[in-house]
């Protein structure tokens, strides 16, 4: 085995398939993406070259803005969500549960994560449901006396936003759990052992033992997570449309709207860019933070 | 052995002439596709029509003439078929939002001018429509041919429930202030007055337009969205109207889920009796005859346009003469695949036939048909308001914006209408996203 891998002509024979797959299917279409920013129109109809036109748009489109402010907002709010949640979810399933119960626990913890995001977004449309009948948030809150607090949760641009988040946490927090866990099982037992014999508590074992340990796998699911925030579509695209107004309208619903519904596939494009810029900036910085901190 | 070669050769030779005049006789296999936003399984969409009239043409001695029919959300039409185009793949008819929003369409040169080369199919557009019918799509053009066909004959107005009117003893409003006055008095009794669909967006906008209309003319808001003959979004008319939409919103006329209710919601709260009037198109007079989901008896069920503004300057009368008579949805014919041919035989039996399916279904048809005229008490009320009242034609809020800014009108309409935007604020981005694509004059 060891041969075969010293072997340079094998290894290219064993990822030339995947490579080829990622170039026809990602690196291309990729540099396409980034060809199309310096067009208008639609290609192989009508596409005129514009230079740099579609980024100098990107500087007064008050649309943009707006959606990058709300994209920003979604990565603060579901990219928190899911990291803390998910982590407090993984301690639980490690420390919290009887061995027993654990396989149950992971099961029903990671079932929002294979439930489609379609299905998802309509299950929640329902939960929030104002009119013609109460969904379940509402029908509770007037079962426990709270009508004054029922409210078109979707429906009003205060509340969207976080009616959206919290759909997407809860669809996203078992996958990041399941990591977590993955993580945990991984660091060895005799340490906890020991620290819990010099006298440590629980807690003083997961502060200064466990977490330290953690900090790869921390690293892996803030990059993942950032990720998966700056790229999401589905959870908002059908349980507001990007509303009311522009209240979750992220970069990618605006993408969509700008390729799909007024033509602009170059200017769609240069919005596409900037949301693969911006996951490259955000998880260089957080890459740049743990080295810096890794040599401190 | 020759003899037998002979006779081979002949018997060959026979069977290439019989095959030959079988096949020349029947119509080569061909699949008409049609892409649709709403499913023909839909009594009142037009897929249903044109799979009503495919269903008779096969049945009638055109076996290898078959159909598929793709249905695409509203939100995701126009990607698909900028991907159809794109592949030089255009169906033979798909619906598309009529007005502005064709242009892109046109631009590519995907589908058919209906002016110049509707002929081609041995018919004139007026032997199957009347003069206004095809004024009226010329008024929704931008360029002098029109590129689409008509899809319904459409009124815009207020349906209501007249049992609700009469334990309340309300009579029919006259002016604007008599239609707030009916609906303070349904809020006092615990009833929504009127059911909007403000996740569409347009459910909001319409009222702007109402309003606006009825204080300077029908056409102040297309010229509005062109920056036409001195008009601007920024003009006080649309301040005044933004401003009136905003205080019926946030009033509760329309109760306080709008922007989460689409237009199924919307007929559920009327049907229901949650409402007391919704604020729709004459289509929606298919859903009224269903019982299965209307149990409101069609004798219950009363139309009126928004009345008009007293002291303004166009007065009372001519709002009741004002209405939207163009629907949304524009028939448009592939190019393509009309010019190879091979389905204009179908295409002239459906534009033959349209009207009268139609009228089967229960639709307001803008095209002729020989069918004797029968139609149920609402569609009858409908029609009889079109013949008799109908007199300044105008198109919807948004029918002459470019993309962008229908998309600025309709979401910020959203925030105007809960109140988290101005009226001051809502017409200035209007105009200024007018002003980016059509610079004043």
């Amino acid at each position: 085995m060891e041969k075969v891998l010293r072997n340079r002509k094998a290894i290219l024979v064993f990822i030339l398939p995947g490579l080829l797959a990622y170039t026809c299917f990602v690196f291309y279409p990729m540099c396409q993406s980034i060809l199309f920013t310096f067009f208008e129109g639609t290609p192989n109809v009508k596409f005129d070259f514009v230079g740099l036109d579609n980024y100098k748009r990107l500087f007064t489109d008050k649309s943009f803005r707006n959606s990058f402010l709300v994209t920003m907002q979604y990565l603060l709010v579901t990219g928190t969500g899911w990291i803390i949640l998910g982590y407090g979810t993984a301690l639980l399933l490690r420390y919290g549960l009887k061995a027993k119960h654990t396989n149950t626990a992971r099961t029903i913890v990671y079932l929002p994560v294979v439930i489609p995001g379609v299905a998802a977004a309509a299950l929640w449309a329902k939960i929030f449901e104002i009119s013609p009948q109460y969904g379940l948030l509402n029908s509770l809150l007037k079962a426990i006396g709270l009508e004054s607090l029922v409210r078109p949760w979707i429906g009003t641009s205060a509340t969207a936003m976080w009616a959206v988040c919290i759909a997407e946490i809860w669809k996203g927090i078992g996958y990041y759990a399941i990591i977590f866990y993955a993580g945990l099982m991984d660091i060895p037992k005799d340490l906890e052992e020991a620290a819990s014999i010099d006298g440590a508590s629980k807690w003083q074992v997961i502060r200064h033992i466990v977490f330290p340990l953690m900090r790869p796998v921390f690293i892996m699911c803030v990059v993942l997570a950032i990720m998966n925030s700056l790229r999401v579509y589905d959870m908002p695209r059908i349980l507001t449309n990007g509303g009311p107004g522009y209240a979750t309208t992220t970069l990618s619903i605006y993408m969509y709207k700008v390729a799909f519904k007024q033509w602009k596939y170059g200017y769609g494009s240069t919005v596409a860019v900037v949301t693969l810029l911006l996951t490259v900036v955000f998880t260089s910085i957080v890459k740049r933070m743990d080295r810096k901190e890794m040599t401190e | 052995m020759r003899k037998s070669s002979k006779i081979l050769a002949a018997a060959l030779a026979a069977a290439m002439s019989l095959s030959t005049v079988a096949f020349a006789e029947s119509d080569p296999e061909y699949v008409f596709k049609v892409v649709s936003e709403q499913a023909p399984e839909v009594p009142e969409s037009e897929a249903h029509i044109i799979q009503m009239a495919l269903d008779a043409y096969i049945a009638d001695g055109h076996p290898n003439f078959s159909y598929e029919f793709e249905v695409c959300d509203q939100n995701d039409l126009a990607s698909r078929l900028a991907i159809l185009i794109a592949s030089n793949d255009v169906p033979d008819l798909f619906n598309y939002e009529d007005g502005t929003a064709m242009d892109a369409i046109v631009e590519l040169d995907a589908v058919v001018n209906v002016s110049k080369d509707f002929n081609k199919l041995g018919i004139e557009l007026t032997d199957i429509m009347p003069e206004s019918v095809i004024d009226a799509k010329h008024m929704l053009s931008n360029y002098d041919d029109i590129y689409s066909m008509p899809s319904q004959m459409t009124t815009n107005g207020l349906f209501y429930n007249k049992a609700i009117f009469e334990e309340q003893g309300l009579e029919v409003p006259t002016t604007w202030a008599e239609l707030e006055a009916v609906c303070d008095k349904l809020l006092e009794a615990g009833i929504q007055p009127i059911a909007s669909n403000g996740a569409d967006g347009w459910g909001i906008t319409r009222w702007i337009m109402l309003y606006a209309d009825r204080l300077a003319g029908a056409d102040c808001h297309q010229l509005a969205s062109r920056n036409l003959e001195g008009w601007s979004f920024r003009d006080d008319v649309f301040l005044e109207a933004a401003a009136k939409c905003q205080e019926m919103y946030q009033k509760g006329y329309m109760g306080n889920a709008y922007n989460a209710m689409s237009s199924t919601e919307q007929y559920a709260a009327f049907c229901s009796g949650q409402a007391a009037m919704i604020y729709t198109g004459s289509w929606f007079a298919v859903s009224l005859l269903d019982t299965s989901t209307n149990p409101i008896p069609q004798e219950d069920i009363g139309y009126f346009t928004p009345p008009g503004i007293e002291g303004s300057e166009m007065g009372l009368d001519y709002a009741l003469g004002l209405d939207d008579l163009s629907c949304a949805n524009a028939i448009c014919i592939g190019k393509k695949k009309f010019e190879e041919g091979t389905n204009n035989d179908f295409l002239r039996y459906l534009f033959e036939n349209i009207g009268t399916y139609q009228r089967e279904v229960g639709l307001l048809s803008p095209y002729y048909s020989e069918m004797e005229e029968s139609y149920e008490p609402v569609q009858q009320m409908l029609m009889d308001h079109l013949e008799q009242d109908s007199k300044y034609p105008t198109l919807w809020f948004e029918a002459k914006m470019d993309a962008s800014t229908q998309d600025i009108a309709q979401y910020n309409a959203q925030l105007l209408a809960e109140g988290t935007m101005t009226p001051e604020e809502y017409c200035e981005e209007l105009a200024a996203s007018v002003d980016e694509n059509y610079p004043a004059e």
